[in-house]
């Protein structure tokens, strides 16, 4: 019931952002994934602000905002229909601007398409399961997210000395963590009405599944082959490090789908155009800011990805794409500053990485890292345990798909994985960390932040060398 | 003529095996990938022995599902701890290093009880006969697992 809230909540935002579009073009699939992973973001944002208002987490504040949304949408569905009834009478048309996907598309559904979903299915229907046998008890679930969500829950919100708090009697819970993840169980505790670490988990093989259902809409829409989304989705579902990350509680995979998102649909927005598209993609990058702290560097590559195609097409009427660059960076800069600024008056400070750490000093000892950074990154390469075939599937894409993947928009997403390979390395590299115990405890953990983009990347390369072909 | 025609011809077969070798590289990857999938998930469930874990969680109430995955031992000391100090108070454990997943898999299950060094109560684990200055015994599930209070 929780869940289905939450994907209700997110559901309203979705039609919010579509406004008189009305999410035409968007299958049901879509709509699903994308529910709930708005749903949830948008809960997470919304406690600090009603703490910042002097408000209790019950669950009827909680949902009374929603309410006036879903007045709202009321009121636009409203008049869209009369727009539409109008219009029709004028020019005799139903006044749909979208068309529906499935209209467009293949009709038969072959063996391999019927396999390729079961496997899928089976992949998911498994993590659920796993997830929901055991309690919060992985090492950051516990120490970080599940202790927050805890102490939230048992506060009645977020207290005023919560961060203070942790600082000074929580060792290794990372007071300067953005909190999406323990908001969110919090919700989940709120909700129920009382404390239960088993049921909470929940939230994360959904979070997976509500991926790949997203994942395999935008792959379909753009592909316009069930078989080839798939394909893609297959490969992505099953990769090992994938799917165990969305039973065990950390944050790592949310801060991929949410980055993921963020790119997707701006890359959609890139050819379609359509403010949703870039009104889906900000939003996402916000969530992404709210999940962990490498999320704000991963929306920096969002915008830088946006910039990069400002200026390539400098050339066409540029002011069209200026503005919303600008408004898009702009959203994108006030979030960041109001979260470092915040931070910074809490005196809360990452002890791995932070901007201070960016010297010409430790940027000479860094460099002696670099052996060390480059076996851990073949070490992922041909880590079969946790990523199967998908890093080496890439390079042999790169190898053979050279020309596409610097070909048209594709080249924007393959930029985003060369900014992700840069500004992580240089993470590692300006790090104060022992560089060994760095690279064990997160190098596998932070290739999941852009295992999503490379397979979507994947796919963009192998249909795009087919419409060259053809 | 006879030349660009046996050319056309070349190409027009080359395409043809180009496309067969495709489909038989993507099938076979797609082969390989499911077997190493498939492996990978029936390692866990056999040779690492999660299946019958899972028989028994499955079967298993939020409780059991605590002790199963924290360790019998370690959640009924979690437990008796609970259950014999306050809930506002300090405490700090013996026998758990700091950075292990026990303690903070401790830290998480007792809290609003909070660890700090300088604590009220220590929480001994698996270590008998510990004692430490200015503490006196409090109470104890067995000779290993016990709590000490500051006098």
């Amino acid at each position: 019931m929780c869940l289905l809230v939450t994907a209700l909540i997110g559901w309203n935002i979705l039609y919010f952002v579509s406004g008189r579009k009305e999410l035409a073009g968007f299958s049901f699939l879509e709509q699903a994934g994308l529910s709930y992973l708005f749903g949830a973001g948008a809960i997470a944002i919304q406690m600090p602000v009603m703490s910042f208002f002097g408000m209790g987490y019950t669950r009827f504040n909680m949902l009374l905002p929603w309410v006036f949304l879903a007045g709202i949408n009321v009121l636009i569905a409203v008049l869209n229909k009369k727009r539409r009834r109008q219009l029709s009478g004028n020019f005799g048309t139903s006044g749909d601007s979208g068309t529906p996907q499935s209209l467009t598309l293949e009709k038969t559904i072959g063996k391999w398409d019927v396999t390729l979903f079961f496997l899928i299915a089976f992949q998911a229907a498994y993590n659920i399961f796993r997830a929901l046998m055991r309690p919060i008890e992985s090492y950051d679930a516990v120490a970080i997210h599940g202790l927050k969500a805890k102490m939230i829950y048992f506060a009645g919100g977020l207290s005023e000395n919560f961060f203070g708090n942790i600082s000074s009697f929580f060792q290794g819970a990372h007071p300067d963590y953005p909190l999406l993840i323990p908001l969110l169980e919090n919700w989940v505790y709120v909700f129920l009405g009382r404390f239960n670490d088993i049921l909470v988990k929940s939230i994360f093989p959904l979070f997976y599944l509500s991926f790949v259902l997203v994942f395999y809409a935008v792959l379909k829409r753009i592909t316009r082959s069930r078989s080839t989304a798939l394909l893609f989705t297959f490969l992505l579902a099953t990769v090992k490090q994938f799917s165990d990350y969305s039973t065990i509680g950390y944050a790592d995979l949310q801060t991929g789908i949410y980055f993921a998102l963020g790119l997707f649909y701006l890359y959609l927005w890139f050819r379609e155009k359509g403010a949703r598209f870039l009104a889906i993609s900000l939003i996402s990058n916000i969530f992404c800011l709210w999940t962990k702290n490498e999320g704000m560097l991963l929306a920096v590559i969002s915008v830088f990805v946006f910039l990069f195609y400002v200026l390539a097409n400098m050339t066409k009427s540029e002011s069209r794409r200026i503005l919303p660059f600008l408004l898009y960076a702009g959203a994108i800069a006030c979030v960041i500053l109001a979260w470092t600024g915040f931070k910074e008056r809490c005196g809360l400070v990452n002890e791995n990485f932070n901007l201070m750490m960016i010297s010409a000093g430790n940027l000479k000892t860094g460099l002696g890292k670099v052996p060390a950074i480059l076996y851990e990154y073949q070490k992922q390469f041909f880590g079969f345990k946790k990523w199967n075939m998908i890093w080496i599937l890439c390079f042999l894409v790169f190898l053979t798909g050279f020309k596409t993947a610097f070909s048209k928009n594709i080249k924007f997403i393959t930029a985003a994985l060369f900014l992700f390979v840069m500004g992580y390395s240089a993470v590692y590299i300006f790090s104060a960390v022992d560089i060994k115990f760095f690279l064990h405890s997160t190098g596998s953990r932070f290739l999941l932040h852009i295992l999503p983009v490379a397979v979507f990347w994947m796919a963009l390369v192998v249909h795009g060398k087919k419409i060259i072909k053809e | 003529m006879a030349a660009s025609e046996v050319k056309n011809r070349h190409r027009h077969h080359f395409s043809i095996l180009r496309k067969h070798a495709e489909k038989w590289f993507l099938t076979l990857f797609f082969l390989i990938w499911c077997i190493l999938w498939l492996n990978f998930v029936a390692r866990d469930l056999y040779r690492k022995g999660l299946l019958d874990e899972y028989k028994v969680l499955a079967k298993g109430d939020y409780e059991e599902k605590h002790a199963i995955t924290y360790g019998e031992r370690f959640y009924e000391f979690l437990k008796f701890v609970k259950n014999n100090v306050p809930e506002e108070t300090f405490y700090d454990f013996a026998g758990l290093d700091d950075v292990s997943l026990d303690s903070r898999r401790g830290v998480y299950y007792l809290y609003p009880r909070t660890k700090i060094k300088h604590p009220i109560y220590v929480l001994v684990y698996e270590k008998p006969g510990y004692t430490k200055d200015g503490f006196a015994h409090y109470a104890a599930l067995d000779n290993g697992r016990f709590i000490l209070k500051r006098r």
